[in-house]
């Protein structure tokens, strides 16, 4: 589907859904005190 | 301007989301205006100043080639100043005798330190796609304000990926058809994903293969297939984060990665790796060259014309990621490497045999092997001198 289009509501929730379940991982798991880019400098 | 993480930069990509689409002005003067306050917040106003200078020169030297009098002269410096710029900068960055003399000159070491931190490679890649694009495509040149906006973009300042003008010409059209809900949450989802490839997936293997903050060092080839994975999920992780900011705030940003280990040649591979940069080599120089040599060989020759024009596109490939002898020679190697895998697929494709069904299944497991270790392989060559010990 393109992003011009408008979606069904139940596609939305589903999105919704799966955009918290993905967040609720990073938060529980993502390691950011070791923060660094290696393309630094480009 | 470092941390995908910043409170300021998620401040100011949000409040744009909200405030772009209000501002009685036209998008990309309001994304110019708006991308001032971001510079100025993230990297401090004199980067904001520097950007300001920069654009002004550059934009002047784009509307002089527009003027029928000065249009050769315009057209020269317009290609020349951003590209001497280009080589002066990363000789100052990756000549070890250039650091010396740039520690006994205070004023040029600070004219350098200015363009590292605009992120002058990108701004380079920028310059000469809008040139390309107003000079000899006949598009329109933007303002100065709205210039700036698609120069020096501060979602994509760090590390890319690298904007189309065209597209960024197009934030001007109409997006009331765009359900607010539907935008907003494709933008997290694309910023959510990031974070989990780059906070999960990048620092778990990263702690895994080098150790609790050991440095990121290639020992033997398995260290660089663990870091080549690891390059990956870092850079398309920090690639989405910064798409789902573009979709926030209604700015045209390209898409980076497209799951570049399925990929079953190295030409394949190098459509779906750093996609805006090799998107970019192939609008603007290795399309324009081949087509030159095209109307010179004969189209006869048009498959030679195309194996010619990789090497100049890979030398640049080389020379962009580190200016030195090593890399450009990485290059043409890689040059080498993609005509061989180009003709060979060419060959086989002719026999009847590759038609079948058991061929394109061998094909389809076997190649993304073959390209994994072809690829590590290049990699492991120059490892030490892209990322020295």
């Amino acid at each position: 589907m393109s992003i011009n289009e408008n979606p069904a509501p139940r596609r939305l929730v589903g999105l919704a859904i799966i955009v918290t379940l993905k967040l609720l991982l990073f938060v529980l798991l993502g390691r950011t005190e070791t923060l660094h880019f290696v393309y630094a400098g480009f | 301007m470092g941390s995908c993480l910043d409170i300021h930069f998620w401040s100011i990509v949000a409040l744009a989301a909200l405030v772009m689409r209000a501002l009685p002005v036209r998008r990309t003067i309001g994304f110019g205006l708006w991308n001032l306050l971001g510079l100025a917040v993230l990297g401090g106003w004199q980067l904001t100043a520097s950007a300001l200078v920069v654009t002004g020169i550059y934009w002047s030297l784009l509307r002089w080639s527009q003027r029928t009098r000065y249009a050769k002269l315009g057209t020269w410096a317009a290609i020349m100043v951003p590209g001497l710029i280009f080589v002066a900068t990363k000789i100052g960055t990756d000549w070890s005798i250039a650091h010396s003399w740039l520690n006994d000159h205070p004023q040029a070491l600070l004219l350098h330190r200015v363009f590292v931190n605009l992120a002058y490679s990108y701004v380079f890649l920028r310059m000469i796609e809008m040139a390309h694009c107003v000079i000899w495509k006949a598009m329109p040149l933007l303002d100065p304000l709205s210039t700036a906006g698609y120069l020096f973009p501060f979602h994509m300042i760090f590390a890319g990926p690298v904007n189309l003008y065209q597209d960024h010409l197009k934030m001007n059209a109409s997006l009331e058809r765009r359900d607010p809900w539907f935008v907003a949450l494709n933008g997290a989802d694309q910023i959510a994903t990031g974070l989990i490839y780059k906070y999960v997936c990048a620092e778990y293997l990263r702690i895994a293969c080098f150790g609790v903050g050991g440095r990121l060092i290639s020992a033997s080839w398995i260290d660089t297939a663990a870091l080549i994975v690891y390059l990956f999920f870092d850079f398309a992780g920090y690639s989405r984060i910064m798409l789902g900011a573009g979709m926030w705030m209604g700015v045209p940003t390209p898409v980076n990665f497209n799951s570049p280990f399925s990929a079953t040649t190295i030409t394949d591979f190098f459509t779906r790796w750093h996609m805006s940069l090799g998107a970019f080599i192939q609008r603007n120089i290795f399309m324009p060259l081949q087509m030159t040599l095209v109307r010179r060989w004969g189209v006869r020759r048009a498959a030679w014309a195309g194996v010619a024009a990789l090497v100049p596109a890979w030398a640049f490939v080389g020379l962009w990621h580190r200016f030195s002898l090593g890399c450009m020679v990485y290059g043409l190697v890689f040059a080498a490497v993609v005509a061989t895998d180009k003709l060979m697929r060419d060959r086989v494709l002719r026999q009847s045999w590759s038609q079948s069904a058991a061929a394109a299944w061998t094909a389809r497991l076997l190649g993304p092997v073959y390209v994994f270790v072809v690829v590590t392989t290049m990699l492991h060559i120059v490892i030490t001198e892209l990322m020295p010990a």
